[in-house]
């Protein structure tokens, strides 16, 4: 049977937490619920997210991009305007910059939605809300 | 300070307390509703309708001025949008705990500011159907557009920075959103579920969320800044006298952050006495708010002392003729407002009587608004309308349509906020629970 453990305050919660964590539990064999992001809480439990990655991944592709389409352009069909160089590199680092920021975002959000395995149809309206409480559920050991 | 004021309210209070701001309307709300509702009317349906069946003549827009009310209206409400991700973004970065009352409002207004900005390069092209001309995609001649010209990198900042900051806005309701979902009933119920995707506030969610929010609010910082330079770029960029200055970026970067507190002050105040938050936004919140309008005014003060000074000591004639027109030509009464509220009226708040004093707040961030409505209009409209030769000089007025225009475009900002109003949670409630429920972190 699963066991649950119920808290409305933070400090016997992290308490209880970090009794079955000495225990032996990680990441895998509690589910925590929290009505707010609980400091100290990553660090009990489990790996750093690895967000950061598509964040990287995200903004490098933008600088990418925009320095490949501005060059790619103007290569495409040189043509001067207001007497400048064809491969004019300050006005080009603009676009790259904001899109940078652009696709680091968007690649932020996707990778959230991926890890966080959301949106979730079937918790739309979940059966069980802990709301304001804490929540410890000791998953069931799989032997 | 902020503990003491909301320490009384639990966790239970909170939600119930911000919720309470969503049910059923008062008649005020109605009121507001309905005269929001009919300025968008006139202004954006009807003015603009007949602009496009008319033309772009039926505005004062001619020679030598080509860029008037609109891009003052443009420049004016992407100003205000950035104090809203400053708010959030940078003041969470440095950890300030009295911006999670505000941040919500403030990002709202953002999204709502930056939708409201968008419409005016698509008002200003008097052939509005063809405004798929800005987007970056080849001609049928195979010609891109020209990556040169800093018109092409403002569609690119504003459609960043609003994308980004729907994000950020979204972002940050998601968990607040969970929570209206726990109160909610009926179809309201599955509506705020839809909307929560499926939150549950389990560790690794927070855990992939916390570091989410970091990074937004990390990209959010340096896309401020870059919005706005590139805005002022516009003009910078150009060798018009009273423009070509490299002090533009900061300068417009403080005026946007200044009108944007402002404009925070100006919602907030009567959101917290309609919606009764006092216990959530406290008077200290207001105080901070208003320091920052204060320090900001006072740099944007110091960007008109030294762009007189720049052009003085250049010796560059036309330059100083420009500032010296400005301030005493023919539109000295355009700039002695905008000094008036930019640089003297919010020196008041140097008073602590007067910044812990709601009613004097937000009277001094109408004029504060209003002064930097008119600061885009001198720069724009002054510096265009006597350039190098006498002979292309010319006068300048707005129109019925283009004032029916900006009417219409507060009517459509505050129609949206006061939607949100309604529908959304108002304040960040998860992360106000936050500093109540565990203050020894901080």
């Amino acid at each position: 049977m699963s066991k649950e453990y119920i808290f409305d305050n933070e400090t016997d919660f992290i308490k209880k937490l970090g009794e079955l964590v000495k225990g032996g539990a990680t990441e895998d064999d509690v589910e925590v619920f929290a009505p707010y992001p609980v400091h100290g809480l990553d660090a009990m439990l489990g790996k750093p997210s690895k967000l950061k990655f598509f964040t990287l991944v995200g903004a490098l592709s933008g600088v990418t991009t925009g320095l490949a389409l501005t060059n790619y352009t103007v290569w495409h069909w040189p043509i001067i305007t207001s007497g400048k160089p064809i491969h004019s590199l300050p006005p080009f680092f603009v676009v790259a910059f904001e899109l940078t920021i652009l696709f680091g975002g968007i690649f932020s959000l996707l990778g959230f939605l991926f890890l966080s395995r959301l949106p979730n149809p079937t918790q739309i309206v979940p059966e069980k809300d802990y709301g304001n409480d804490f929540a410890i559920i000791m998953k069931e050991k799989q032997e | 300070m902020t503990q003491e004021n909301t320490a009384k309210l639990t966790k239970d209070e909170l939600d119930d307390a911000i919720l309470g701001a969503m049910e059923k309307p008062t008649i005020w709300y109605w009121v507001a509703l309905a005269v929001s509702a009919a300025c968008f009317f006139f202004g954006i349906v009807c003015c603009w309708g007949y602009q496009m069946v008319t033309g772009l003549g039926v505005s004062g827009l001619n020679n030598p001025v080509g860029w008037g009310v609109y891009i003052t209206d443009f420049v004016f409400w992407v100003g205000i949008a950035h104090s809203g991700t400053l708010i959030s973004a940078v003041l969470f970065l440095f950890r300030a705990k009295w911006r999670c009352s505000f941040n919500r409002s403030a990002e709202a207004m953002t999204v709502f500011a930056v939708m409201t900005a968008g419409l005016f390069p698509l008002i200003h092209l008097g052939r509005v159907w063809l405004f798929y001309w800005l987007m970056p995609y080849p001609n049928q001649r195979q010609l891109w557009v020209n990556f040169r010209s800093p018109l092409v990198w403002d569609v690119f900042a504003v459609s960043t920075y609003f994308t980004i900051s729907a994000i950020f806005f979204y972002v940050g309701m998601l968990p607040d959103l969970a929570i209206v979902r726990r109160k909610a009933t009926g179809i309201r119920k599955l509506i705020y579920g839809a909307l929560s995707i499926g939150w549950k506030g389990t560790q690794k969610q927070w855990k992939h969320y916390n570091q989410l929010y970091m990074f937004l609010a990390a990209f959010a910082t340096p896309l401020v800044i870059s919005v706005h330079s590139v805005v002022s770029w516009d003009f910078a960029m150009g060798i018009v006298p009273g423009w070509h200055t490299t002090i533009f970026p900061p300068y417009f970067v403080a005026g946007a952050i200044f009108s944007g507190c402002a404009m925070v002050i100006t919602l907030v105040v009567p959101m917290r006495k309609i919606f009764r938050l006092e216990r959530v936004i406290t008077i200290d919140h207001f105080e901070s708010l208003a320091k920052l309008m204060l320090v900001t005014s006072i740099i944007v003060t110091y960007a008109y002392i030294v762009e007189f000074c720049i052009a003085f000591y250049s010796g560059n004639v036309f330059e100083a003729y420009a500032f010296k027109y400005r301030l005493v030509g023919d539109y000295w009464i355009p700039y002695w407002i905008m000094l008036t509220c930019n640089s003297m009226i919010p020196f008041l708040v140097f008073f602590k009587k007067i910044r812990r004093n709601l009613t004097a707040l937000f009277i001094i961030s109408i004029f504060a608004n209003i002064g930097m409505w008119f600061e885009r209009f001198n720069i724009f409209v002054i510096s265009l309308s006597h350039d190098f030769s006498p002979y292309s000089w010319g006068m300048y007025y707005p129109s019925l349509i283009e004032i029916g225009i900006t009417i219409g475009s507060f009517g459509w900002f505050f129609l949206l906020f006061l939607i949100f109003a309604k529908t959304l949670p108002i304040v960040a409630i998860t992360e106000v629970k936050e500093i109540i429920s565990a203050p020894d972190h901080h």
